[in-house]
Order: structure tokens, then sequence, then C-alpha cells
């Protein structure tokens, strides 16, 4: 009973793994095994040995032949797939050229995006050393995000965190090097002793500062970069142990970082010089010789954590620490916990607003590949065409409809990765390219890895699997007999249909990418155009530090004011002034004690923008009083009661309903402004940080009565600006030829630079659009000559029965129009349904703009007609009498 | 691309079964006492390789035994060489004569 049973059972096994192999071989492959079991049952007590299997195991021994046999057909098969499918393409170079290079197209600009999120969020920065192991840490405050540490917090996790094994904190500031002719600015950092180790950073030449006793006061030394050393030093032999001025001081090169290597922030800051954090007072002036206090917040932390600690545990361990820390400095809780950060590199909004812009230009690219793909599914279809007699006698000689299947596919397969191949290839140039796309100069390195190389490969096999089913499925359809019988199928029509389907997809969502790229143009036009509420048509900017030039309050004072006088007697300058605050790119702000309570506030104090300016600064502007009087010497000397120019919203803010003039401001007791500031005047709002954000409450204290070693000269000349640019250097370098220029430029680079994002991305969408908008231009061409060459016979009749030349232009170039129109009017929809996407890089345009919208229609209906122009015209030119013989 | 690969102990077990003419698929199971999956497994890439042949018995010999017909394996030229140059390197390991000199005295085996 048991052994008949299992018999039955292996008979069964048997019988099923036979399907394991391939049809034609699979009933001798089963009588061979058949045999093999009736032997094992019949003449098994013949046997004497031992080694004789059971049925069952018999059995399962078919089941891994039967899977090997499978393998090595399927690994036969797909490589006379490939053979044939390479011999085909072969027979039709230009074909697989035009093929290759559009799928190459599509694919390169899918992984030259893929590249950049590679490099910027999937990779630590270069030269860290095992970075999952490197953590960021810092206060997590809602409104503010990830935030800075001061010194005595960072302290204390480094004393006692269990959990980690090294903790550094680091500032990055520009420093200023060398000087006389070659003074040069350049991102640093200031450094605590470990700040290589927790990196793991190792140096190429000399040493880091591992080591050195923190709690004394550290030598005068610096590491510097690979890049620094290749710059500025050659690469020359004796640069280890020179010395090297920055900021005005000399400091005694001790080591080179290992290539790669500029430190962590390389979004913003990609860093040179690393100097130790004790030499913070020497390196950025008096402002930091007290840089250990407990309410000076301006370090980063990060730490190399154990690897065997719970993320949890740690965020835990680290918070307890930092709330105990602060309750024993303020006496109460902390209104925030500290937050530790994963990755290092990017802090956490950074790399979200990267991914943000990056996910969206990944979604436009593959726009650029989905219609590369209706592009080849088209030609693959018109092929299809041409080659439906030869599929047609292949399906008669006994190809099954799934091998026609596969051969179509693995041809188009074939084409994609070919295609692939070349994009990885192209990728390699384009992503060297990018940096000079990018608004702002960035220490990534691009260049495509591994990762993207397989992104390439695993995108050209699903697009090739994506454009080669329809024509793959369509040729698998098509009636034999009907082929063979007469070679034009029916099925052309429905191919057809095909065809002006993805033609009118292909406009679509090349007219969403080019009014996209309107849009974001428009933005960056609006920006150009836009009126912030100062004067930024022709104003230069210079942005100094006198603090990290060793200046002091006094000697900064009298600089600034020869600076000023200067240079409003330069030739061609109108009005000249100094400001601490530069309009869209730095502003620092203040607590300001509510003046009358407020119990509905939480917060006793609320935030005012402020700067030093003086008069000039107005004047070069073009800020205007609103009320009261502007800063003059009669007003606001140095020795006169501090006075104060409120903003208008600051003025309706603080007062609301009043008259603000007159009235005393006071500051936060820690401020160095101890006394009460009367108001003496309301300036116009102006939109100081982002042309996206409206006026934010702002305050101006006079420069006569504060000193603010970080100062900017403001310039606002009669004529070209930018002819001012070399006499402002000069007249700096006639000053003090040690004192690097921090940046230049006028009001209006700033601004687009503020706008980098849209500009960046009305850059890269673009040209995403233009690539878009030429491959649908090619497919409407390829589709209107295919519809005009199949409908030749119907012209040639036409013309016979004297029909005119206009008639037969109308018939395909309508037929153009309606695909053109179509195609707009779902791009249209398509626009409107994800404008939202775009909203946040928009400025002063809605997403709707209609302008914008009928520009592109218009301009992609006569590109649609030019394409359309050709085979139109050429149909026309039918003789009648050829295309009737044909018949 | 595999012509000089060595060969492994269960292949030359099965190619030396066959050349003892244990000539089908039972008999060489039993006679090396292999899996069933790798004796046909091998048998298959013994034939891609050409040192085996396979051939089904006439159907007329099998009605003589009153038995379903089996599918015989026979060494070719270049199989037997590949077995005995096998066969001695194996001997050379086990009379633990150097075994790089043994294979480079040894036949090539081709396929």
């Amino acid at each position: 009973m048991v052994t008949s049973l299992r018999l039955a059972l292996a008979v069964g096994l048997l019988r099923v793994s036979s399907l394991l192999v391939p049809a034609s071989e699979r009933s001798r492959w089963l009588e061979g095994w058949q045999a093999e079991l009736w032997q094992l049952q019949h003449h098994s007590d013949d046997h004497t040995s031992h080694n004789a299997p059971s049925p069952l195991a018999l059995s399962f021994g078919a089941v891994s032949h039967g899977l090997w046999e499978r393998k090595e057909w399927t690994m036969s098969v797909l490589l006379q797939d490939v053979r044939f499918a390479a011999r085909a393409l072969a027979r039709t170079p230009g074909f697989t050229l035009l093929a290759v290079l559009t799928m190459a197209l599509g694919i390169g600009v899918n992984t030259t995006i893929f590249s950049m999120a590679n490099a910027t969020l999937w990779h630590a920065p270069d030269g860290i050393g095992e970075p999952d192991l490197v953590v960021q840490i810092g206060r997590d405050r809602d409104e503010e995000g990830f935030d800075n540490l001061s010194f005595p917090h960072y302290w204390d996790l480094r004393e006692s965190a269990q959990s980690l094994q090294s903790v550094a904190a680091f500032a990055g500031r520009s420093m200023v090097l060398g000087k006389s002719d070659a003074v040069e600015v350049v991102n640093g950092q200031l450094v605590t002793e470990d700040f290589f180790t927790v990196l793991g950073t190792k140096m190429a030449q000399g040493r880091d500062f591992a080591g050195t006793d923190a709690t004394r006061a550290p030598e005068h030394v610096v590491v510097i970069s690979d890049q620094l050393w290749t710059q500025r030093f050659g690469r020359s032999a004796d640069t280890l142990g020179s010395n090297l001025r920055i900021n005005g001081s000399d400091y005694q090169i001790v080591g080179i970082a290992e290539p790669g290597f500029r430190g962590t922030d390389v979004l913003h800051a990609a860093s040179d010089v690393f100097v130790p954090l004790g030499l913070a007072g020497l390196v950025l002036g008096p402002d930091y010789a007290e840089f250990n206090e407990p309410g000076f917040s301006w370090l980063w932390v990060v730490a190399r954590r154990f690897p065997d600690v719970a993320p949890e545990a740690l965020r835990a361990e680290l918070d307890a620490i930092y709330q105990s820390a602060y309750f024993d400095a303020w006496g109460e809780r902390a209104n925030h916990s500290l937050g530790v950060d994963f990755k290092v590199g990017m802090r956490p909004a950074e790399r979200s607003a990267v991914a943000q812009i990056l996910f969206l230009l990944q979604l436009v690219v593959v726009a650029v590949l989905v219609v590369a793909c209706a592009n080849l599914a088209s030609m693959l279809l018109a092929r299809g065409m041409s080659r439906s007699q030869e599929l047609a006698v292949r399906s008669a000689l006994g190809a099954g409809k799934l091998r026609i299947v596969r051969q179509v596919l693995t041809e188009s397969v074939l084409i994609a990765c070919a295609g692939g191949v070349v994009a990885a290839l192209l990728t390699i140039w384009t992503t060297g390219a990018i940096p000079a796309l990018l608004p702002m100069a960035v220490g990534y390195d691009f260049r495509p890895d591994l990762r993207v190389f397989a992104f390439a490969m695993a995108l050209s096999v699903v697009a090739g699997v994506v454009f080669g089913l329809a024509p793959a499925l369509r040729a698998s359809r098509d009636d034999i007999v009907d082929t063979l019988k007469d070679g034009s199928p029916l099925a052309g029509r429905r191919a057809g249909f095909t065809r002006s389907g993805l033609v009118v997809g292909q406009l679509a969502l090349s007219f969403a990418l080019l009014a996209a790229t309107g849009l974001l143009l428009r933005s960056t036009m609006q920006a150009q155009n836009a009126d912030p509420g100062f004067n930024t048509a022709n104003v230069m900017t210079v942005s100094l530090n006198l603090d990290r030039a060793g200046y002091d309050p006094v000697r900064g004072g009298l600089f600034l004011d020869e600076l000023a006088q200067r240079a409003a007697a330069l030739p061609g300058v109108d009005a000249a002034g100094i400001g601490s605050g530069v309009p869209f790119t730095g502003w620092s702000r203040r607590s300001v004690p509510w003046p009358t309570p407020r119990p509905q506030m939480s917060q006793p104090f609320t935030q005012v923008d402020t700067a030093t300016v003086d008069a000039g600064y107005f004047e070069a502007l073009g800020m205007s009083i609103l009320e009261g009087e502007g800063f003059a010497p009669a007003n606001s000397g140095a020795d006169m009661a501090p006075v104060v120019l409120l903003s208008r919203s600051a003025a309706e803010l603080l007062w609301p309903g009043e008259r603000a003039i007159d009235r005393l401001l006071a500051l936060d007791p820690e401020s160095d402004l101890s006394e009460s500031l009367r108001v003496i005047g309301i300036v116009a709002d102006v939109q100081n940080r982002s042309l996206r954000e409206s006026p934010r409450p702002s305050m101006y204290v006079p420069r006569s009565q504060t000193y603010a070693g970080g100062s900017s000269l403001f310039v606002r000349a009669q004529g070209d600006v930018n002819t001012l640019s070399a006499p402002l250097r000069d007249l700096v370098a006639d000053l003090d030829p040690e004192l690097g220029i921090f940046s230049t430029g006028t009001l209006r680079e700033r601004i687009g630079r503020s706008l980098a994002d849209t500009v960046l991305m009305g850059r890269l969408v673009g040209i995403s659009g233009a690539l878009a908008l030429a491959l649908a231009a090619i497919g409407l061409y390829g589709t209107v000559s295919f519809v005009a060459s199949s409908r030749s016979r119907e012209v040639g009749i036409r013309m016979a029965l004297g029909a005119q030349r206009s008639s037969v232009v109308g018939l395909f170039g309508g037929e153009a129009a309606k695909l053109a129109l179509i195609g707009i009017g779902l791009g249209m929809l398509l626009m409107l349904a994800t404008e939202g996407l775009l909203r946040s890089l928009l400025l002063n345009v809605s997403g709707r703009d209609p302008l914008t919208l009928g520009a592109t229609a218009l301009s992609l209906m006569l590109i649609g007609l030019l394409a359309a122009a050709g085979p139109t015209l050429r149909a026309t030119r039918v003789d009648p009498a050829h295309a009737l013989r044909d018949e | 691309m595999h012509r000089n690969r060595r060969l492994g102990f269960a292949t030359v077990a099965i190619l030396k079964a066959v050349d003892a003419e244990h000539r089908y698929g039972l008999d060489i199971i039993e006679h090396t006492g292999l899996a069933t999956g790798t004796v046909y497994v091998t048998l298959g890439r013994l034939q891609k390789r050409g040192f085996v042949t396979t051939a089904w018995e006439k159907q007329r010999v099998a009605d003589a035994d009153g038995r379903p017909r089996r599918r015989y394996y026979d060494l070719t030229r270049a199989g037997r060489e590949a077995l005995h140059a096998a066969l001695d390197e194996f001997g050379a390991l086990a009379s633990g004569e150097a075994i790089s000199e043994a294979s480079r005295s040894a036949p090539v085996a081709r396929s």
C-alpha cells in the first residue's frame, strides 16, 4: 500500500517536472525517466548494490535534471534571440543608429539626474571614513530646524556620552589667505582637535590636530585641503612646514588632508583650511574671543558612534545629557530637544530640499524617457509593418506567438541596452558639465559610479520592454494568412492609430515640460524686474570682514568712514554707503522685548531683522524715509543718545495702530546696546531675505553709534555698474592690501543667486523640454510620413479625379494639426494637474499663467506643423499615373 | 572556454562508470552511489562538452528483454582521454607525487 502510494507520487512528480523541459524534448525526456523508474522497480532485487535510490529520490533527481535542462534551453534560446536581433538590427544600420541614439538621450538624462542624487543624497562627502558611523548632532527646533550648539554643550556631550566614540565640533567661515596681491578668500573651518579622527579622515602628508591638549592654548597651525595645495601651492614639496597667512596672522601648515576631503558641508562651503577651534578669537576677531559662552551657539557637532548602539538609545542618551546641561545653565527646561541625524553632510532640512528638487527633476527626465520610448515604439511599429512578411513566414514555419513576442522584445531590449551603454558613457561627460549649470559652486563629485551604471542598465531593460511591448504584441497579432496573401496587413490601420496615440502622448508631455520651462523662465525674469522695495538695478556691493583682519572697533570705524568717502568720490558713483545687512545674502536678527505687555504672546520677545547702516546705505539702495528723519550727524552722533529707524511693518508690529516716532525701544539685556533706542524715523518695507517672502519687520541702527566689522559697501552707479567693479577692488586694496574681499556683485546677481533653485530648475527642465520636443517633432514627422506614404494610392486617385494640391496639403496638414491640437489639449490638462509641484519654485507667476501656456501652445503647434510640412509636400508630388499603376 | 578545466570527483566517477560499461542512468547511480540529480545533470554537461554521447536502445532489444528501452551513454575519445588524465592526476595525488608535477606531465583534456 505504502509502496504503491510512493510509486504513484514518484510518477506524478516525474510528469510534473517534465513540464520544465522544453516541449520539443518533453516526451523523450519523460520516456527515459519512466524507463529508469521501471528498471528501479523491477530489477532492484537483482542488484546487490546498496546505492539504489528510492523511487521518490529518483523523481527528485528528475526535478533537478528538468531544472537544468530548462536553464540550458533558456540560455541557448536567449543567445539565439540576441544573435537574431543583432543580425536584424545590423541589416538596418540607419534605423539602429537613430534608435540607439534616441534611447541614449532618454536614458542619459535620467542617469545624469540620478548621479546627482547619488552624489548628494546617498554618498557621504569625500574623505570621510566609515561614514555610516558618523552622526550630526544639533538642536532640533520646530521653527529653525536643525540648529547649532554652544561650546559647553559640545563639551558635555564629549565628556558624558557613552554611546559615542568621539565627538568633534566645527564652524565654517570665509577666511582671507595671504597678503598683498596673493589675497584670496576661501571657506575655512575652525575645528576641535579630534575633528579628523571623528570623521576618519587621513592626512596625505603631515599630521592633524589629534593628541593636542584641548585645554591649553593651541598652536598656530593649519591643515589644508589637497585642492588648496594644488591650486595655491602647485603641489610643491616644501608646502608642509611653511607658513600660511590667514586673516592677518601666520599659521604653520602641519598637514595636508587626503585628496577629496573638503569638510562635511560641501553643498555650501567646501572648505580648504582647517584651524584649531581654540584660535577662534584670533581668526574670527574679538566677537569670538569668548567663544565658549553657554549662550553663544555657533558650533556644528559631529560624532562617531559605537556601531552596536541603537539609534533610539543614542538619541535618548544625548538628549538627556543636553537637557540636564541646559537646565543647569539656564535654570529652566529647554523648549526643544537635541536631534541626532544619522548621516553626515547636509543638514536634514537641506537634504530634504535637495531631495525635493532632484525628485522633481527626475520626474521631468522620466517624462523625456517616456517620450523617447514612445518614439521608439512608433519606429518599431513602422519597422514591424515592413517586417510583417518576415514575421509571418517565421510564424508559418512554426514559431509560436510567444516566440515572436520574445524576438521583437529582445530586439527592443537590445536597442535599449546599447542606448544604455552610450548613455552611461554620456553621463561621464554630462556630470562633468553639471557644475557649470549650477547657480552656485558645490563641492560634490557628480561622476557616475557603479550604482549609476547599474541604474542605467536596469532602466534600459525596463525601457526596452516598455517600448517593445506594443510592437511585439502587434506583431504577434497579425493575421498570418492575410499578411502572406497580399503583404499589406489590415493591421496597418490599427498600428496607425497606435502611432497617432503615441505622438499625441509625446506632444502632451513635451507641452507640459515646455510650459514648466516657460513658467520658470518667467519667474527668473520676474525676479530681475521685481521690486523688493529697494533699488536693485545698478548697485554694486563689496563685502568685507574687518573683525577677521584684526581691526578693533575704533580702527574699523575709521576704515569704513574712509572707504565710504572715497567710494562716493569715484567717478560715475551716484551714492555710496555702508551697511551690515546685504539683501538676499546675510541678515542678522535680534530679540526685541515687546514694548507693551502682550499676555497673549507665548514669548516675551519678538525677532526683528537688524542691520547697522549709515545714511549713504539708504541713498544707495533708494530706500525712502516714510516718516520722521533718516540718520544725520545731528541726530545720531557717536556721543548722542542711541537712535533707531524702524521699517513700517516693525513699527506696526511693536506699536500697532500707534505712532512709533519718539518711542523708546528696549533691547534684551544681553545685547551690546544696553540703552533703549529712540525711534526717529520709519523706513519703507523691503524684501531683504527672499523675493518669495513678504517683508520682515526690520530695524536699522546707525553705524555712527554701533560698530559692525562684517559690513558691506553699497555703491550706486550712474551708468553701467559693472565698470565700478575694478575701481572698487583697487580702492579696497589701496586702503588695506591684506584685506580680502569676501564677495562682490551687483544686487541683481545676488537676487539671482537667492533664486538658485528656480534658475537651476529652469535650465534643466528647459534642456529636458527641448529634448522632448525634438523627439516629439521627429515622432510627428514620422507619423505624418507614414500616413502619407500608406495613403499615396488614395492621393493619386484623388488627384487623378481633379483634387488640387492644396486639398492634399489640407488633408495631411489637417491630420498633423489634429494630432498637435489633441496633444496640446492633453498637455494643458497634465500641466494644470501637476502645477502644484512647481508652485514653490515660481515667483509672481501663476502655475496657470495664460500667457505662458498660450505661447507654449502656439509654438508647439508651429513646430508640429513644420515637422509635418516635409512629408505633406512630398505627398502632393505623387504622380497620379504612378500611384494608379501601382494599384 | 572550459577545455582545460580540472574534472571534479563526481564527474570522474561517472566517466569511469560509463567506461566500465555501466551505461544507463540507474546503473551509473547504483555504481557510483552519487545522487540522482547530480548524475543526470553531470551527464548532460558531459554531453555538452563532448565527453559522452547518448543513444536510445533499439526498441526490439528492449522488447526482447520485456522492458522499456534505455538511454545508453558512451565515452567519446575526448571523454576517455579526459578520464585518463584525471585518473593520472588522482593517482599522483594518492601516491604522494608532487601534484603540480603530475598535472604538468599529464595529458591535457581536450573537448
